[in-house]
C-alpha cells in the first residue's frame, strides 16, 4: 500500500521537480519533505480505492471478481455480482504483525472493533472469512449515510489493511501501557510487517523500545541512510524536539536484542532505536506514533530514493556545464576561421614592437642568465657515465673556449 | 588550504603545458596503425622519460595522500589520471557516482577515458588529434577547471544532501508531536 | 615585423614546400592529399590536388631545378610527381618499407632523395635511367627507433638523421654510378654506402629536426628535452655544444646563415639562435612578439625548459599565485609549428626569408633582413 502510493507521489513529485530545477535547493528540499509527509500519511490503497469507487459509481450493476496483490504479501479479493448489485465483498489476506504468542489468534477483538469503527453502516464482517483470507467484509454502498462524503468512506475502507496493521501494534502498546507495574526485562517481540523488514518492540519499565535493523541492497543506499540517521539524531537532540521520542543509531545491535537469531542481527545499515514513553501513546498521539513507527522503513527508503534522484538530476545539470568548457574552444575557433576567411587569404599584419634597444636588453638580459651553455668533448663510448656525472653538478663554470679531443 | 589547492593546480597546469607536446606518430610495431603510445606501451623509447637513465615515464603530483594526479606522456598521447579527495564515505560514494556518471558519457568530453587507470578515480586520454582540433591552452584549462569543479561539486552535493537529510528528519520528528 | 605574410590555407598543415621561384606552394592539409596553390596577382588559388596516397602525408619536398615533387606518407609509399603539361603525374617509388614513411628530402644535386621511416630505416632513392624507375637502397639496423628527420650535407654524400632513440647519426650515401669520387671531401672519402660516420648521443629524449649549415661545417638538431645541439667538425672527433632553453621543445630547425639558426616548435613562435665571434651558440630572441614576456623564477640548472616545469617551476611571472587561465599565444602561429622551409633567392648561400607551417593551418613567411639586431649574424 505504501509502496504503491509512494509510487504515485513520486511521479507527481518528479513532474513538479522539473519546474523547480532552476530554483534554489532549499525550495526543492522543502517540497520534497512535504511530499514525503503526504506519502506516509496516505493510508488508503489507491488501486483498491479505484475499484471500490468504480463499483460505487457504476450506473449498471458490474460483474467484478478481482485479485489485487500489494506490497509483496498483501492480497485483496473484490467481488461484486450482477445478481446482487447491492453488495460487494472485500476479502483480505496479510501476514500477521507478530508471530509471537501475543497475537497468535489472528484478527483480535480490538482489531474487529477498529474495523467496524470505519463505518458500521456500510461494512459488515462476514464470519467465517473466505477460505484463504483472514477477513471478509460485506459492503453495502447503498447504506452510506446521506450526510457523509461517500468518497471519504470508501477511502477509509480502502485503508483497511493499514487499520488492521496499526490496530495490532496499538493493541500491543496498550498492553504495555496498562502493564507498567510489571518489573524487569521482556523478551523482544519481533514484528514482521514486511517479510524483509522486521522490527522489534521491547517492553521495559516506564517505556518501550522499538529497534529497526536497517538493511539496504546497495552500498550507496547505506551511506545515504547513515547520513540521514546522523541528522535524525542531531535534530532529535535539540531542545525543540525534546518531546519527540529520543532516537539513536548504532552500527551494532543494542543490548536489548541479545539472544535474537544471528540472521536478524546482521545488517549493513546498523540499528535505529526509538524510545517510546507512555506520553507518546496517550490518546490521539497513539495513532500517529504507531503509524510513524510502521512507516519508518518506507520513510527512510523513500528518502534514499529521492536523494539518489536528486544527485542524478544535479549531475546531469553539471555535465552540461562541464561539457560547455570543452566545446567553447571549438566554437571560438570556428568564429576565428570565419573572420579569417572573410578577410581573405593574403593577410599582412603589423606587429607591435618595442623600441629595439629596450627589447634586446630585456630579452638578452634574461636569457643570458638563463641559458647555460655546456661544452664538452664528445665521446660516444662511456658517454652515459659522463652524463651521469654532469647531471649531478647543478652549476657550470663555463669558459668561453672548448678544446678538441685528441 | 585554498592556497595549497592553487599550488597543486598550478603545478598540474605547468606539467601539462610541458607534457602536452604531442605529434602525429605512426605505430612502430604494427603496420599502418596509429595508436596512442601511452596506452600501447610497446615502444618504451616513445614514452616520455624525463631522465632516460631511470625508466620512469610518469609524473605524480600529490596534494596530499588522498589527492593526486598522475601524468603519463608519450610521443603522441598523454594520459592524466586523477584521484579526488574523499574525506568520508559520503564523499566517497558521491565521487564514485559522479565520476562514473561522467565516464558513461565520455563521448561528450572527447578526452575522457571510459575506464580510469587502476588506482585512480578518473582518467583523461589526450592524443595529438585533440591538439590539432583544439587549442592546447583550452585543453589544459578544461582539465584544471574540471578538477576544480569536481571538488566544488562534491562538497556542494554533500552539503545539500545533509540539508535535505536534516529537513526530512525534522519532518519525521514533527509527526510525533 | 619579421612575419611578412600570413596565409591561412587549411585547418591544419603537416608539411609544405615551395617551387623554385616561390610562386607555388604544396602542402598537406593533415590528410592524404597534397594541395598546390599558385599566386595569381596577389591572390593564392588552389591549382592542383594530388591524390594518390591513402594515409596522412608526412613529408613533401619540391626540387628546385628538376621541378619534381616527392611525397611520402604513413601508408609506407612514396611518389615522385612530375609536371607534364598542366598535370602532375605520379611515379610510385617502391620504398621497400613495412612501416610509415616520416620525412623526405631531395639531395642538393637532386639526383637522390632520402626518406626516414617508422621501420627504423632510411631509404636512399635514386633514378635508374635504364629501367626507368626509382630504386630504393636501405640503411638498415642502424637506428633503434623511428627516423624523424633527414638532412643532406651540401656534398650530396653525407646524410644526417635524427631518431626517437635520441641520437643523431651521419651516414655516407655514396652510390656507385650516381655519385662520383671527386665530389667527396676529407675524411669521408673512403666510406661505402650506409657506413655510419658518427653517432651523436647528446639528447635525453627524442631528437627531431636536423639541418646542416650552408657550408656543411655545422650540424644542428633538437631534442624533446628543450635543447638544441650544435655539432662542429663532424667526423671522428666532433665538437658539440648543447643549448638549453626555458621554453617548450622545438620540432625543426633551419640555418639562415653559418652563424644563425631558427628553431620552431611547440612554443608556436620561431626562436633565433646565433653564434658569437668565439663560436658559442646562444638563444637570442623570439622572432614573433610575445604577449607575456618570460620572467619570474630562476631555474638555474641545465635541467631547464620542459622538465623544469615538471618540478612545479612556474614560467610566467604571475602564475605562482593563481589558477589563472593558460596564456594565449600572442604570436602569429596559434598552434605547434612543425615545418620550416627556406626561401632561397638565386644561388646565394644566405637565406633571409623562410616559411613556417603548423597545426593551426597557417603558412607564414618571415624575413630576418629587417631585424637590425640580427644583421650581424647574417
Amino acid at each position: 500500500m505504501i509502496a504503491t502510493s509512494t509510487f504515485y507521489i513520486i511521479r507527481f513529485y518528479s513532474k513538479n521537480m522539473a519546474c523547480l530545477e532552476n530554483q534554489n535547493v532549499d525550495a526543492v528540499v522543502v517540497l520534497h519533505s512535504v511530499f514525503l509527509r503526504m506519502a506516509c500519511f496516505d493510508r488508503a490503497s489507491p488501486s483498491l480505492k479505484k475499484i471500490l469507487l468504480k463499483i460505487y459509481r457504476a450506473e449498471k450493476p458490474l460483474e467484478i471478481d478481482h485479485h489485487l496483490h500489494e506490497f509483496g504479501s498483501v492480497e485483496y479479493h473484490i467481488q461484486s455480482s450482477v445478481s446482487d448489485p447491492r453488495l460487494a465483498y472485500l476479502s483480505i489476506s496479510m501476514p500477521l504483525l507478530s508471530q509471537g504468542d501475543l497475537l497468535s489468534y489472528g484478527i483480535s477483538r480490538y482489531t474487529t472493533e477498529m474495523i467496524k469503527g470505519i463505518s458500521s453502516d456500510v461494512l459488515e464482517i462476514v464470519e467465517p472469512a473466505k477460505a484463504g483470507y483472514q477477513l471478509t467484509l460485506r459492503l453495502h454502498f447503498a447504506k452510506i449515510p446521506r450526510n457523509k462524503d461517500p468518497v471519504k468512506i470508501i477511502t477509509d475502507i480502502s485503508a483497511v489493511q493499514a487499520t488492521i496493521l496499526s490496530s495490532q501494534l496499538k493493541e500491543m502498546l496498550r498492553i504495555v501501557n496498562y502493564d507498567d507495574t510489571y518489573q524487569g526485562m521482556h523478551k523482544p517481540i519481533k514484528l514482521v510487517y514486511h517479510p524483509r523488514e522486521p522490527f522489534y518492540v521491547i517492553r521495559q519499565p516506564q517505556k518501550f523500545i522499538t529497534v529497526f535493523p536497517m538493511r539496504f541492497k546497495e552500498y550507496s543506499d547505506v551511506i545515504i541512510a547513515t547520513a540521514f540517521f546522523q541528522e535524525l539524531m542531531d535534530v532529535g537532540i535539540s531542545e525543540k524536539w525534546a518531546k519527540a521520542p529520543p532516537c539513536c543509531w548504532s552500527p551494532i545491535p543494542p543490548p536489548e536484542l541479545r539472544g535474537e537469531s544471528f540472521e536478524d542481527l546482521s545488517t549493513n545499515g546498523g540499528f535505529v532505536t526509538f524510545d517510546i514513553s507512555p506520553r507518546h501513546i496517550k490518546g490521539k498521539k497513539l495513532d500517529k506514533t504507531v503509524w510513524n513507527l510502521l512507516n519508518f522503513y518506507a520513510y527512510v527508503k523513500y528518502h534514499v530514493k529521492c536523494t539518489k534522484g536528486f544527485i542524478q538530476r544535479r549531475m546531469r545539470k553539471r555535465l552540461d556545464s562541464l561539457v560547455e568548457v570543452l566545446q567553447k574552444p571549438n566554437l571560438e575557433e570556428e568564429d576565428d576561421e570565419h573572420t579569417k576567411k572573410v578577410q581573405g587569404c593574403r593577410l599582412t599584419r603589423k606587429w607591435v614592437k618595442l623600441p629595439k634597444s629596450k627589447f634586446l636588453k630585456r630579452k638578452c638580459g634574461e636569457f643570458i642568465k638563463k641559458i647555460k651553455r655546456i661544452r664538452f668533448r664528445l665521446k660516444i663510448h662511456g658517454f652515459l657515465r659522463f652524463r651521469q656525472r654532469w647531471l649531478k653538478i647543478p652549476k657550470f663554470s663555463s669558459s668561453m673556449k672548448y678544446t678538441k679531443l685528441n | 588550504m585554498a592556497n595549497t589547492l592553487r599550488l597543486y593546480l598550478t603545478c598540474i597546469r605547468n606539467t601539462l603545458d610541458a607534457a602536452m607536446c604531442l605529434q602525429n606518430f605512426p605505430c612502430q610495431e604494427v603496420e599502418r596503425h596509429n595508436k596512442p603510445e601511452v596506452e600501447l606501451k610497446t615502444s618504451l623509447e616513445l614514452l616520455l622519460n624525463p631522465e632516460r637513465l631511470r625508466a620512469i615515464f610518469q609524473v605524480l603530483i600529490c596534494r596530499n595522500e588522498a589527492e593526486k594526479c598522475l601524468i603519463e606522456a608519450s610521443i603522441n598521447s598523454l594520459r592524466i589520471s586523477l584521484k579526488v579527495k574523499q574525506a568520508d564515505e559520503l564523499e566517497n560514494i558521491l565521487t564514485k557516482k559522479f565520476l562514473r556518471f561522467l565516464s558513461m558519457r565520455a563521448e561528450a568530453f572527447q578526452v575522457l577515458r571510459r575506464k580510469p587507470v587502476q588506482g585512480y578515480d578518473i582518467s583523461f586520454l589526450i592524443t595529438n588529434y585533440h591538439c590539432e582540433d583544439m587549442q592546447k591552452h583550452k585543453l589544459i584549462d578544461f582539465i584544471v577547471q574540471f578538477m576544480e569543479d569536481i571538488d566544488k561539486e562534491i562538497s556542494e552535493l554533500k552539503m545539500s544532501m545533509n540539508t535535505r537529510g536534516r529537513l526530512v528528519a525534522t519532518e519525521f520528528l514533527k509527526q510525533f508531536m | 615585423m619579421a612575419a611578412i605574410e600570413v596565409h591561412q590555407f587549411a585547418q591544419c598543415i603537416t608539411c609544405h614546400a615551395w617551387n623554385s621561384d616561390h610562386s607555388m606552394v604544396a602542402f598537406c592539409p593533415n590528410n592524404n592529399e597534397v594541395h598546390i596553390y599558385k599566386l595569381f596577382q596577389d591572390k593564392w588559388e588552389k591549382l592542383h590536388v594530388l591524390k594518390k596516397h591513402d594515409q596522412i602525408i608526412s613529408g613533401i619536398d619540391w626540387s628546385a631545378s628538376s621541378n619534381k615533387i616527392v611525397t611520402v606518407s604513413h601508408d609506407r609509399n612514396s611518389y615522385v610527381w612530375n609536371q607534364e603539361g598542366s598535370e602532375w603525374v605520379p611515379t610510385l617509388v617502391i620504398l621497400r618499407l613495412n612501416r610509415a614513411a616520416l620525412c623526405a628530402q631531395w639531395s642538393p644535386k637532386e639526383n637522390k632523395f632520402a626518406v626516414g621511416s617508422g621501420a627504423k630505416t632510411v631509404c636512399i632513392c635514386y633514378y635508374e635511367q635504364e629501367n626507368n624507375w626509382w630504386v630504393s637502397k636501405l640503411i638498415r639496423k642502424k637506428h633503434d627507433s623511428s627516423v624523424t628527420s633527414v638532412a643532406w650535407h651540401p656534398n650530396n654524400i653525407l646524410l644526417a638523421t635524427t631518431s626517437t632513440d635520441g641520437k643523431c647519426r651521419v651516414f655516407s650515401t655514396f652510390i656507385k654510378g650516381v655519385d662520383t669520387r671527386e665530389s667527396k671531401t676529407g675524411t669521408t672519402s673512403d666510406s661505402k654506402f650506409g657506413e655510419q660516420i658518427v653517432q651523436l648521443d647528446l639528447s635525453f629524449s627524442w631528437a627531431f629536426g636536423v639541418k646542416w649549415s650552408p657550408s656543411g661545417n655545422t650540424l644542428a638538431y633538437v631534442g624533446h628535452n628543450s635543447m638544441i645541439y650544435f655539432v662542429d667538425d663532424v667526423g671522428p672527433s666532433p665538437l658539440a655544444q648543447n643549448v638549453a632553453f626555458r621554453d617548450l621543445p622545438l620540432r625543426d630547425v633551419l640555418f639562415v646563415s653559418e652563424k644563425m639558426v631558427i628553431g620552431v616548435g611547440f612554443d608556436c613562435n620561431p626562436m633565433v639562435f646565433a653564434a658569437d665571434e668565439s663560436g658559442i651558440w646562444r638563444f637570442i630572441k623570439f622572432l614573433g612578439e610575445r604577449k607575456t614576456p618570460s620572467s619570474g623564477s630562476k631555474y638555474g640548472s641545465q635541467f631547464s625548459g620542459a622538465f623544469g616545469k615538471f618540478y612545479g617551476q612556474s614560467k610566467y611571472g604571475v602564475s605562482n599565485d593563481g589558477v589563472e587561465t593558460s596564456r594565449t599565444s600572442g604570436g602569429v602561429h596559434e598552434n605547434c609549428i612543425n615545418c620550416i622551409v627556406p626561401i632561397r633567392e638565386g644561388s646565394t648561400s644566405r637565406t633571409t626569408r623562410f616559411s613556417t607551417s603548423g597545426l593551426d593551418g597557417k603558412v607564414v613567411i618571415w624575413d630576418v633582413q629587417n631585424q637590425e639586431d640580427l644583421l650581424d649574424y647574417l
